[in-house]
Order: C-alpha cells, then sequence, then structure tokens
C-alpha cells in the first residue's frame, strides 16, 4: 500500500511511503476519493516518498485543487519531491509549508 | 576603363541611389516612424558621400556631409520628420543631383550658384551650425590640403560613428534568452515522457531563468484520469545553444507535444542581422533562408510546408503563404519574415540586374531581325526545292530563331512601374503647388513593355499626369462640395492586353464638358455647326491641335506640349490614345501601345497580288465564305457574322488593286482590339509568319492604316495592317454617304 490514510474526525492523514508517479496516481486518487467525502481537511505527508513523477505532481495539483471544500496541506516534502517541484515550477503551489520543509528534512 | 568610364559610372549609381532616396523620402512622408525608410535615405546619402569623396569632388562631400549628419539625426530621435523637413531633403536630393551632373561634368569647381544653393540648403536644414558650416568652405578653398584634411576627419569620425552602434548592439546578456512554450498531449506520460526529465536535460544546456507550469486544464481529482497529461509549460531559457539544439531536446516527445521556441528581442535584431549578411549571390527560398539563419528549424519548415499544403489540397481559396503561417503558428516574429521577405526581393534584383548598354541591345535585336528574315528566305528556298527530309531541320531552326527573337525582346523589356513612380513626384509638388490634396494611385507596375516605348511614353505620360493634377482634380473646398472626399485620387494604371498594352490616366476630378469641347470646335472651324457627333467622336476633338478648354493657363500647362502633340507621340509608336470622362465624376485617357516596335507575330494574306501581315495577336478567327453568302448592300460595309454585326473591309478595294472581283471563295479575317470587332476580306491565307518590322520612310508618315512594311522570304514588300487605324478610317468613310 503505497498510501496511507488515517481519520481523525473530519481531518485525514496521508502518507505516501512509496512512488508517486504515474503507475500508482490512479490507485491513490481512488483511495483518497473514498475517504475524502467524510472529511474536510487532508494532511499529506511527502516525506516519504520514494520518486516522484509530473504524473504524481499532477496528483498534487488536484488535491490541492480541492481546496476550498477541503482544507489541504501537503508537509514534509523530501529533497526528491521538492527538486521536482522546483524544475516543473510549481513552487508557491504546492509547497506552501516549504519554508519549514527545508529545515524539517536536513 | 578610363577615368570618365568611371565618373560616369558614379553618375549612374548616384542615380539610382538618389531615386531611392527619394521614394524613401516620399514613403517617409507616409509613414514617419518607419526606420527601415529612414535607413535607406540615410543609406543612399552616405554611399554617394563614400563614393564622391574617392572621387575627389569634394563639394559634393562638403554637401552631402551636413545632410548626413542630419539625417543621423533624425535616425536617433534628436529631429523629428515633419513635412517640412521631407520637402527640405527633396530639395537636397535635387541639388545632390545637380552637383553629381555638374561634377561629372567636369565642372570643378562648381558655378558660383550652385555653391550659393548649397550653403543656403545646409543653413536652411541646420540653422544653428550655419556659421561652422559656412566656416568649413572657405577655409577649405583657401588651402587644398586643408580641405584634405578637413576631409579626412571627416571620413575618420564617421568611422567612429559606425563603429559605436555595434557597441551598443551587443546584447545586455539577461535579455538574450530564449522562450520555449510546450504544451503536452493527454497521452504524453503513457508514452514514457516526463515533463521533468527534459526541464532537467535543458538545465544541463543552460539557464532556465524563469518557469511556469500552466495547471488549468488538470481536472477535479474525482474526474481525473491522472496517467493523462494536463500540463504544459512556459519557459524563459538562456542558452548559447541554437533554436535546432533546443528542439532536439523535444525531438523524443514531438509526437505527444506542441513546442514553439520563440526567439527573444535581442535574438530578433541577431536574426535580421543575419540575414543582412546572407551573401547576396544565391537565390533562396523564404524557408530555406529562415533555416538557415536559424530563425526556424527544418521541421518546423516542414511542418509548416505540410499544413499549407494540406490547405491548398483541400481547396481552400485562402491558401495563406509560408511567412504567415509561421507566424501564425508562433514560431518566428513577424519582423524576421519581413526582414526575410525584403532580402529576398533584394537579392532576386541583384540577382537579375546587368548592366548593358542599350545600343548593344539594339543591334541584338537588329540582327535577330535579319535572322528572321534570313530564315524565311530559307524556307522559301528550301520549299522550292522540294528537299526530302528537311522539315525536321527546318522547323528546329525555326523554332531556335523563334525562341531567340523572344529573348532577346525580353532583354530591352522594361517595367513601366519605374517611370509610373517618378510621378509620385510630381504629384505631391503639384498637388503643394496647387493646395490640393491627391493620392497617386499606381496599378499593374510590373506590366513590362520595349524600353524605346517606355522612354517615349514619359513625356505624354506626364502631360497627361499634369493635366489631371492640374485640370482635372478640383480644389478640396469645391470636392467638398460636390459631396466627394477631399483627397482626389489619380490613378496609373498598366495591364496587357490582346498582345498590345493599355495605359490608363485616371482622375477622379471635375471631368470634360462635352457642349465646351463642341462649341470651342465650332468656332475654330474643326467640326460643322450641324455635324451630329457621337460623345466618343466629341471627346477624340481634344486631341486636335487648336482645342483648349483650359480656363486659364497655370504654370504647370503652357509648356508647349498640347494634348495634340501627346496623340502624335502616341501615334509614332504605333498606338492609340482615348479619351472618355463624365462631368463632375472624373476622366479617363487610355493608351494603346504595341508591345514592341521591332518585331511582331504576324498573320500573313494576300489580297489581289499584294501580301499584307495582320499583328496576329488581333485576329480572332478566319471565316471562309463563297461569293454568295456575302451580304452586302451599298454603302452599308457590315457583314453579319452568325448573328453579329461588324464592319469590314475589303483589302483589295482599299489598297486600290485594280483586278477584277474573282469569283473564288475570299476569306474573312475576324480582328479585335479593345472590345471592337471588324473584319477583313482577303483573297488567301497564308498563316503565321514572324514578322520585322522595317519602318516606312519619312514620306509616308502621315499614311493612315499602314502602320509599316516588312521583308518576306522571297525578297518582296509585305504592308503590316494598322488595324485600328484603318478601321476608324473604314468608319469615317462609312459615315460620310449618311451625311451627304
Amino acid at each position: 500500500m503505497g498510501l496511507h490514510i488515517e481519520r481523525h474526525d473530519q481531518t485525514l492523514h496521508c502518507k505516501v511511503s512509496e512512488e508517486l508517479t504515474i503507475y500508482r496516481v490512479n490507485e491513490y486518487r481512488d483511495l483518497l476519493v473514498e475517504h475524502m467525502l467524510v472529511a474536510n481537511e487532508i494532511i499529506l505527508d511527502l516525506d516519504s516518498v520514494t520518486e516522484i513523477d509530473s504524473a504524481g505532481l499532477q496528483l498534487l495539483i488536484a488535491i490541492k485543487n480541492l481546496m476550498p471544500t477541503h482544507r489541504v496541506e501537503i508537509i514534509h516534502h523530501n529533497a526528491s519531491v521538492l527538486e521536482a517541484i522546483e524544475l516543473s515550477g510549481l513552487a508557491g503551489r504546492l509547497d506552501d509549508v516549504v519554508v519549514i520543509a527545508p529545515g524539517a528534512s536536513s | 576603363m578610363s577615368l570618365e568610364d568611371v565618373h560616369v559610372l558614379f553618375g549612374q549609381e548616384a542615380d539610382e541611389l538618389l531615386t531611392e532616396m527619394e521614394d524613401g523620402l516620399l514613403a517617409l512622408e507616409e509613414d514617419p516612424g518607419n526606420l527601415e525608410l529612414l535607413n535607406s535615405v540615410f543609406r543612399a546619402m552616405h554611399t554617394i558621400k563614400g563614393a564622391a569623396g574617392i572621387f575627389g569632388f569634394s563639394h559634393i562631400v562638403e554637401f552631402t556631409h551636413p545632410l548626413e549628419t542630419e539625417l543621423d539625426r533624425v535616425r536617433s530621435n534628436s529631429r523629428q520628420v515633419d513635412g517640412d523637413l521631407i520637402a527640405l531633403l527633396l530639395q537636397c536630393k535635387d541639388h545632390t543631383h545637380a552637383l553629381v551632373a555638374a561634377a561629372i561634368h567636369g565642372e570643378q569647381p562648381i558655378t558660383p550658384a550652385l555653391a550659393v544653393t548649397s550653403e543656403q540648403l545646409l543653413s536652411q536644414l541646420n540653422p544653428s551650425s550655419q556659421k561652422s558650416a559656412g566656416d568649413k568652405p572657405a577655409s577649405a578653398a583657401a588651402s587644398p590640403l586643408a580641405n584634405e584634411m578637413a576631409l579626412q576627419a571627416m571620413f575618420a569620425s564617421d568611422m567612429s560613428e559606425s563603429i559605436s552602434p555595434d557597441e551598443n548592439a551587443i546584447p545586455v546578456k539577461n535579455k538574450d534568452h530564449w522562450l520555449i512554450c510546450v504544451d503536452f498531449h493527454l497521452d504524453a506520460f503513457r508514452n514514457g515522457f516526463d515533463p521533468i526529465s527534459f526541464i532537467r536535460y535543458l538545465k544541463s544546456m543552460g539557464e532556465i531563468l524563469d518557469i511556469v507550469a500552466l495547471t488549468s486544464r488538470v481536472p477535479h481529482l474525482i474526474e481525473g484520469d491522472f496517467e493523462s497529461c494536463f500540463l504544459g509549460y512556459r519557459l524563459a531559457f538562456s542558452s548559447p545553444a541554437s533554436k535546432q539544439d533546443i528542439e532536439a531536446v523535444f525531438e523524443f516527445a514531438c509526437e505527444d507535444c506542441e513546442i514553439s521556441i520563440l526567439p527573444s528581442k535581442t535574438k530578433v535584431e541577431a536574426y535580421i542581422k543575419l540575414l543582412e549578411s546572407i551573401d547576396g549571390e544565391a537565390q533562396m527560398r523564404l524557408g530555406d533562408m529562415l533555416v538557415n539563419i536559424g530563425a526556424i528549424t527544418p521541421r518546423e519548415l516542414e511542418a509548416a510546408l505540410g499544413k499549407q499544403q494540406a490547405a491548398n489540397a483541400s481547396g481552400q481559396a485562402t491558401g495563406k503563404k509560408l511567412g504567415e503561417l509561421l507566424i501564425d503558428s508562433r514560431l518566428v516574429y513577424q519582423p524576421v519574415v519581413e526582414e526575410a521577405l525584403k532580402k529576398q526581393q533584394k537579392v532576386r534584383e541583384q540577382a537579375q540586374t546587368i548592366r548593358v548598354d542599350s545600343n548593344k541591345l539594339g543591334q541584338l535585336v537588329n540582327l535577330v531581325g535579319e535572322l528572321v528574315t534570313a530564315s524565311a528566305a530559307m524556307r522559301v528556298m528550301v520549299n522550292q526545292h522540294q528537299i526530302v527530309d528537311d522539315g525536321d531541320v527546318i522547323s528546329g531552326v525555326e523554332h531556335l530563331v523563334e525562341e531567340i527573337r523572344d529573348h532577346a525582346l525580353q532583354l530591352r523589356m522594361v517595367q513601366i512601374g519605374e517611370t509610373f513612380s517618378r510621378f509620385k513626384r510630381v504629384t505631391r509638388d503639384v498637388s503643394n503647388e496647387l493646395g490640393k490634396k491627391i493620392d497617386l494611385l499606381i496599378e499593374g507596375g510590373e506590366s513590362e513593355l520595349d524600353k524605346t516605348v517606355v522612354e517615349k511614353m514619359n513625356d505624354p505620360l506626364t502631360h497627361l499626369v499634369r493635366n489631371a493634377l492640374d485640370h482635372g482634380i478640383e480644389p478640396p473646398e469645391i470636392r467638398r462640395a460636390a459631396g466627394k472626399p477631399e483627397t482626389g485620387q489619380v490613378t496609373l494604371n498598366a495591364y496587357h492586353e490582346s498582345g498590345q498594352i493599355v495605359i490608363e490616366v485616371i482622375d477622379d476630378g471635375a471631368g470634360l464638358n462635352p457642349d465646351k469641347i463642341r462649341a470651342k470646335a465650332e468656332a475654330i472651324g474643326l467640326v460643322d455647326a450641324g455635324q451630329l457627333l457621337s460623345k466618343a467622336e466629341i471627346f477624340s476633338l481634344v486631341f486636335e491641335p487648336g482645342l483648349s478648354t483650359k480656363q486659364q493657363a497655370s504654370n504647370l500647362s503652357g509648356r508647349g506640349v498640347g494634348m495634340d502633340v501627346v496623340k502624335r507621340n502616341i501615334q509614332a509608336l504605333r498606338g492609340h490614345v482615348e479619351l472618355d470622362s463624365e462631368p463632375g465624376r472624373g476622366t479617363k485617357v487610355t493608351i494603346t501601345l504595341p508591345l514592341t516596335l521591332a518585331i511582331i507575330d504576324g498573320f500573313m494574306v494576300g489580297a489581289a497580288n499584294e501580301r499584307y501581315v495582320i499583328p496576329l495577336s488581333m485576329v480572332e478567327e478566319c471565316v471562309e465564305l463563297s461569293a454568295d453568302q456575302w451580304q452586302e448592300k451599298s454603302g452599308q460595309n457590315f457583314i453579319n457574322l452568325r448573328g453579329e454585326l461588324m464592319p469590314y473591309l475589303r483589302l483589295k478595294d482599299f489598297f486600290g488593286s485594280s483586278e477584277a472581283r474573282p469569283s473564288a471563295r475570299e476569306s474573312l479575317v475576324v480582328v479585335r482590339f479593345g472590345r471592337q470587332k471588324a473584319g477583313f476580306v482577303v483573297d488567301r491565307l497564308y498563316g503565321e509568319q514572324q514578322t520585322v518590322i522595317k519602318p516606312l520612310g519619312a514620306i509616308f508618315q502621315h499614311l493612315k492604316g499602314v502602320s509599316g512594311a516588312t521583308i518576306l522570304g522571297t525578297g518582296k514588300l509585305a504592308l503590316i495592317i494598322d488595324v485600328q487605324g484603318l478601321i476608324s478610317l473604314v468608319a469615317k468613310n462609312n459615315k460620310s454617304p449618311i451625311h451627304s
């Protein structure tokens, strides 16, 4: 299971522990959709992502786009995620907590 | 090459440059912001100055150098282009012309009058520097050495000037970047492409200054298939790599994305520079040229050409040009394409021009004429001796002679546009002088005709255009009162029609009043009071000597060339002139001229024992009619051909052959000129014949109906029929019985 979801009240704590790539994105999507209807907050932890590609970034964008019906927070970007975000010019879209993240990852 | 020859060459070059400058100035008046026009004016001045310096025509240099400095100020925006400046510069151009002419004729030092004009113009041009400008010639005159030094200083300053802009042109590093637009297709991910990897690779080639991801197409989480790609990127990329190198990065993905790579502003300038430096020898296609300088890549060119072909194949009426397509698909910027097209045009002109003495061309055409006659003689010989198996050889030679003839004549063909565009200046000057607003519209400037004809048409055309400007177009107030646009329009139009060229001078001015013309004609006894005249006949009276409806003579008219002279000049070229006018609406003068004066394709016919040549281009058809088919009534020389009524003429009768009319069948040759048709009745048809036109002697100058003669292969003469003249003659003869 690449995506692990825990629910606390209205909040979904999601953690990707494997690759966040085209091979898994639709699977993650289904899992999220299944849970998100009963939640209003999603916290996505990317610390353990082993690999990310543009399809993965795209999924992150879609999750971010759930706002304002859900509050979405993406945390713990690891180095490879950060690089991908930077390269794709998505800084500012997906890394709103990046200011904290580098400190956390280093 | 003697020094004199070189001087003549300098004169020719200066002439061309000055003409270019004049065109540039006139165009600049319309479009004062156009830097390219300004540059061409500047270049003309600069080149003349340079050349004059080489030949030691110091007075030209002294005049053109300040002029150039002034132009440079305009170029650097410290002086505004306005009507006054243009007018002044036009005067300067004229004066330069005079200076050059004086220099070539060895008038050095120049006449005081020219020197005074020089100074006047210069002080007008730049009142502030009047003093220094005035000082210079004085000191120069004092010592030749000082003169030379001053010249050197001028050139030295000139060189430093030309260096400095280049320094400025070195692009600021940050601005020199590519703009890359990539929009991926839905299947890009599934086909194994990851945009991140492309971007990573790009990074290894240069610096990504900025990147923006377009995510608006990304669907809602619930609906989306995230194996599909919805991304697009815009990158600002700084790299020494060429467009083609950058494109190569995306090569594998070219099926899965739309890429356009646009150069930055500085790149555009670089492209334009590159275009300018392309060697002028080879003619290139637009696409090749753009690929060559790296503005587009071969793949882009191929795609665009493919699109173009597809559009043509699908029968779209508005097939786009390659340049437009490239701009539309955002592959190149418009200025680059424009520059390329300009360059192409230039190359084309350069590649096609070679200076040849026109006398040599004349000799060549004469020789070709002899050759044509000789080959006709050979044909006669061969026919007489009935040599077997001659067909191939003879027709081969005849075919070659025909081609040589066409090419030789083509050499003398020039476009009439150059002559037309001279009238731009005339129009401008006249409209300023008379306080009128007049636009000159030129159409069909690319129509070609014989150089000698063009030269001889200069005076008549000038007269007609001046007439239109002076008498035709009304002053703005009157035009406004008449409900017409304030700006009058004079149109010069040229087009080919049935082997002739038609030149029209049209104005939308006051028009001519037929009653006035008639009254005047009666007053001077040209026509009788009660005589019936059609409108066309009344207007043709305008070309009679002594007839002028001018209310007052302005200084533009009264140059000793009347409409009768215009007509005579045109007739001397075997042409015709017609005038049509509608009071209040305008006037149209139509001139019809043969394309060439030397050799034509003729149609030979026989009447009695004589042979006649009708210009083949005017022959519409030949009909054989037996004697009983003539529907001829005395006094009515009209024939009914398949329901169409047309005048006809029996050549034999007209040229007064005494031979009795044979009962054998005669033929009717139907000729057409313009919208009119007529028939000639002849005894025999001989068919096509290359005809070298020999002018008739001075005695026959006023002979009507015959435009020349030609020598046949047998050594006999045949008359060349002037179709239009002959028909109008017949029309006149027909009319007389009606009146009597």
